[in-house]
This record gives structure tokens, sequence and C-alpha cells, in this order.
């Protein structure tokens, strides 16, 4: 056979092979349940050439170039921010998933990811993409799960109270991932300057006496420490700084809404924290207020260990809750 | 051409073939299913199969139960009949991934004339229960023929999608005003009567309560519930008060030094916001 031929037949089947690789890293997505057809293919290809990039860039072991034309810059802080605590890519070549409808825009769930530098056991989440109307890319960011977000929608009372949960899920979503990318502007920005910060921690319990007014005290098993909005993020930039990495898990989320006040909601979190350093379990309460839905703050925060120091754990009655804190001069 | 020759030709074409030629087989079914438009649908991941397909049941009720609804305000109490949803399952991870659905037509046209068409799935991957699907699949149409030949009521058997969901009691009926949460708890005997009530109402921030402690205590704000620890019997509702005597609103008596009055029993202070 003629030798160009032949060579010019290797060169053909190169390009296809090295396309071929390229392709087994790309991601498609393909989205459902949005009428106007133009927007949920702009939808479609943009969370495609997200994801592919995500992945090229992943298995090249290079920065991420992304396409600024497709998505916000706080999804780009966002994307980066994780991808500077640790490498990441979606594992599967094709997702369909639908699109849901919030407040100004949109949002797909499900979207798996593998984190290269995540502890074992941990690799593998599930994130969230938010559009705006346009079907920009606004948000990239790690879900709670959404067994747990549609347990928690399905308990709305009326549509005021389904968007207000879903804005509290976006939320919480978005705090748990500020963490892990250590975006300590973002926690500083939620928090109220003159936040209730409470820390718990674990001591040993006092004997009982036998006197009367023994019988009637509480025994002392947790202490609490009270800090200033400096203090804690103080000693929360310590933490970012000091680790490599930055994994919290909330296993359980309640959201409940106060009673007398709307627009507050108490949001309490089981919440596994793991760093390079150190773990541990307890239970997260936020008083978080959405009179401006666009920037909710955080009055109260709370910590409390899971268990005690004998190892009983916290009964549910035992965790603040909203009726832990008077609101006073609303 | 020499064997040689041919070799170096043909391997590459080979090789370039299998490649070309591979590409993840994702499953026909589950687009058909999602982006066809012919069913209802809906995806759980989890850590099992059981828990994932128990979730995407609930949630595929709950989904259809808001279509078939078509009021502004959301009523979670809408009865939905389903006894047959097909599964896709999938690995995800290290999890399980769910697709649970049903057709649309079942559920919306149950008592129209025409005939049902009947979707062929092709199913290609071996992780699927393909015949367990096209079972389900035709059972519901069969279900629906027969629906069309006779006058069929509304399904005696119901299921309520939200009643699974729902982990708080109602507490509904006692309003947040100080007058009823007092005249409920003067009214209950024990406090397993009214420890739910309690439980829910702090959790929506409308009281707090905790064990006595005189060291924390707000008088002025707190009543004390005075109960007998081996039955949980209520003894005595006190009414705030800054000093040692306080008033029972159950008996309607003054009570002096009350700690040593009630020093076998257990005290717990309440403030109602």
């Amino acid at each position: 056979m003629d030798t160009n031929l032949l060579r010019t037949t290797c060169l053909i089947l190169l390009f296809c092979f090295i396309s071929k690789i390229d392709a087994q890293y790309a991601t498609k997505v393909v989205l459902t349940d949005l009428s106007d057809e133009q927007l949920k293919t702009k939808m479609s290809d943009n969370a495609s050439k997200l994801l592919t990039e995500i992945n090229l860039a992943f298995f090249e072991k290079r920065e991420l170039k992304i396409d600024r034309k497709i998505i916000s810059p706080t999804a780009i802080a966002s994307i980066l921010g994780m991808w500077e605590t640790s490498m990441f890519r979606c594992y599967e070549a094709d997702i369909i998933e639908k699109v849901i409808n919030r407040k100004n825009g949109y949002e797909v769930r499900n979207i798996p990811i593998f984190i290269k530098d995540a502890p074992k056991g941990e690799n593998y989440e599930e994130t969230v993409i938010l559009f705006n109307s346009e079907g920009m890319i606004e948000n990239y960011y790690i879900s709670i799960g959404t067994n747990r977000v549609n347990e928690i929608l399905q308990q709305s009372t009326d549509v005021t109270d389904f968007r207000r949960r879903q804005v509290v899920l976006d939320f919480v979503e978005n705090f748990r991932t500020a963490y892990n990318r250590r975006d300590g502007a973002f926690i500083n920005k939620v928090f109220s300057d003159d936040a209730l910060i409470i820390t718990g921690s674990v001591i040993k319990t006092q004997p009982k006496t036998s006197d009367m007014m023994s019988m009637n005290l509480s025994t002392e098993k947790i202490k609490y420490t009270r800090l200033s909005k400096a203090e804690y993020l103080n000693g929360l930039n310590k933490v970012f700084k000091s680790n490599d990495y930055i994994n919290i898990v909330f296993n359980e989320v309640e959201v409940i809404k106060h009673n007398k006040y709307p627009e507050i909601y108490g949001v309490t979190l089981k919440q596994n924290w793991n760093t390079t350093k150190y773990s541990d379990v307890g239970y997260i309460f936020l008083m978080i207020d959405f009179k401006n839905e666009d920037n909710p703050i955080i009055h109260v925060r709370t910590w409390q260990p899971e268990k005690y120091a004998d190892g009983k754990k916290l009964e549910r009655d035992e965790v603040f809750s909203l009726g832990t804190f008077g609101i006073y001069n609303r | 051409m020499e064997y040689k020759a041919r070799i170096n030709l043909l391997l590459p074409i080979f090789f370039g073939f299998i490649l070309l030629s591979t590409q993840k087989l994702h499953s026909q079914s589950e687009v058909v299913i999602k982006t066809g438009g012919d069913y209802y649908w809906t995806q759980i991941i989890d850590d099992t199969f059981d828990i994932a397909k128990a979730e995407a049941r609930t949630e595929l009720i709950y989904q259809i139960s808001q279509e078939l609804k078509d009021i502004k305000e959301i009523d979670l109490k809408t009865d939905v009949n389903i006894d047959s949803i097909g599964y896709l399952t999938f690995e995800r991870g290290p999890k399980k991934r769910v697709v649970a659905f049903v057709l649309k037509k079942y559920i919306k046209n149950i008592h129209e004339s025409h005939t049902l068409n009947v979707i062929q799935l092709n199913y290609t991957e071996s992780s699927l229960n393909a015949t367990q699907i096209l079972k389900d699949t035709i059972s519901v149409v069969k279900k629906v023929e027969e629906a069309n030949k006779t006058v069929v009521e509304e399904p005696q058997n119901i299921v309520n999608a939200a009643t699974s969901m729902e982990k708080t009691v109602n507490t509904s009926q006692i309003s947040d005003n100080t007058e009823d949460i007092i005249g409920f708890i003067i009214n209950s005997k024990y406090v397993a009567d009214i420890e739910k009530v309690m439980q829910q109402k702090k959790y929506q921030g409308t009281i707090n309560y905790g064990v006595l402690k005189t060291s924390t205590l707000y008088p002025e704000r707190c009543y004390l519930l005075v109960f007998d620890p081996a039955n949980g019997e209520i003894k005595a509702l006190l009414d705030k008060g800054s000093s040692n005597i306080r008033f029972d609103l159950i008996t309607k008596k003054d009570v002096e030094t009350f700690l040593q009055t009630y020093n076998k029993m257990n005290i717990v202070w309440i403030q109602i916001y």
C-alpha cells in the first residue's frame, strides 16, 4: 500500500483517538421541565461547558480556564475557592436533571463530583448549579442532599413558606460550601455584627448532693462560651490557615419558622466537622432573619457537642432552638 | 504487502474503531422517562437502594399531588392513589441512585375513553430490573383500560402523602396566646399530656423551659411547673413572681417557700414570649 495513504490513515486515527480522550472527560447535561426551549438549551450548554472544563483541568492537573461568558464572577469565585481547597471533577458523562424554579432564576441539583483531596469516604458529593433568569451560571455549591431538601420543602405550610424554605436551603448550602472553600469574607457578611455566638464544650458532671437546693439544680454537663463575631471569625480564620482541607457535612437538617416572626427561621443542623487535624460531631443552631431575602442575616449561631462526657447523646429537647432565645424590640 | 506492513496498517485501524465505537451506554430507558414528557419522575440518591426507593416514592407522590392541585395555596394533605410505580436503579459513586416514575396518563386520565399507548422501553443495562419495569407499565395500562370500561368511583384506599412526612404534633389547636397555653397546662393532668405541645412551641420560638436552677432564674418572667417524678402528675403551676411566695394557678392558693413545699417534686420553669 502507498506509504502516504498509510501515514494519512494513521494520522486520522490518531486525531480520532485524541478527540476521544477529550470526549471521555466531557459531561453532557440535559435539562427538563422548562418550557422555554431556547433558555433550557442555553442552560444545558453552559452547565456542560463548565463541567467539561472542570474535568479537563482535573485530568490535565492545571488551573481552571472557565469561559466568563457563561458564568458570573460570584460563581467563578466559589468554584475557584473549592478548587484551591481540592481539585474535583464530575464523574458522570451524561446527566439528565430537572430545572427547579427559584426566585429570580433556576437551579439544577444532583450534579455528582469527586473531590480528590477529601478524606477517604468523603470524596463524593452532590452539587447544585444556580442560573439567573437569562441562563447564566450564577452560583455553584455543594448540596446537603436532595432527599433532605425535599423533606424540608414538603413541610411547607403554604406557597410563601415554600419559597422561604427554598431561600433557607439555598443559604444553608452556600454557608456550608463557604467553609469548604474557606471563604471567610462570605461568613463575615452573613453574620450580624452583634450576632450571639455560643460554643459548648463537654465537662465532667458534678456529683449530686442530697440537699434540697441541689436536688433542684440541673447538672452542668456542657459549658457554654459566648463569643463576639470578631472573636469567632478570628478563630475560624486560624482554622482556615492551618488546615489543608476542611469539610463539613450536615447529616440532619431541620427548618422551623418562628411562630410570631414569620421572617425568622430556626435551622438546626447536625454537623460533622472534618479538617486535616481535627474532627467532631455536634449540633449547630442558626437563627436566620430573612427580612431581606436577598441578604439573610444570622443573629444567633450556637454549637453543642453531640454527646455528653459519658457518651450519652443530647436529647432533641436539649438542643438549642428558637424558643431558647427571646426576641425583643423587633 | 508484507505481513508486518499489514499489521502496521490494520492495528491502528482496529484500535481506532474500538475507541470510536466505545460510547458510554446511557440508559435509553432513563432518557425516555426523563425527557419524553410522558412520565412523572423523581430521582433520589442515598446510601441503599431500599432507602432511596422509599424516598423516591414519597417524593414522587408529593410532586404529583402538587401538580394535580390547581390552587394558589398548596394543600399538602392531597390524597393520591398510586399502586404502580416503576424504578430504575444505578450506582453513583458509593451511593445508590433511584429514579421513580409513573405514566402521567395513568394519573391524569384514568377515566378517559381513548386507548393508552404503551411506551416500549429498550433496556440496555443489566442494572435495570427490566422485566419488573415492563410488568409495572403493562399492569398500569391494563388498569386504565379496565377503568375506562366501567364507571369508577374515586379510590377508597388512599395514601396521604403528607402524613409520612409529618414529624411534628399539630399544635394549631393551642394558640400562642399566654392564656391559652396556661389554660392548656392547667387542664392537663400529666406532664406526658403536655410534653409534645410544649416541645413544639419551644421549637417554634413561642416558649422556653428548662430544669429549675436558682442561679439562672428570672422569677418575674417564668411560671413554675411542679410535677411528681414518679408518674408525671402535675401538682402545681406557680404564677410568675419575684418572691418566695407564688400563686398556684391550679389550686388558686398562695404557696409559701415553694422549694421546701415541693422538695420531693420536679420543677420546670416556663417562659412564654
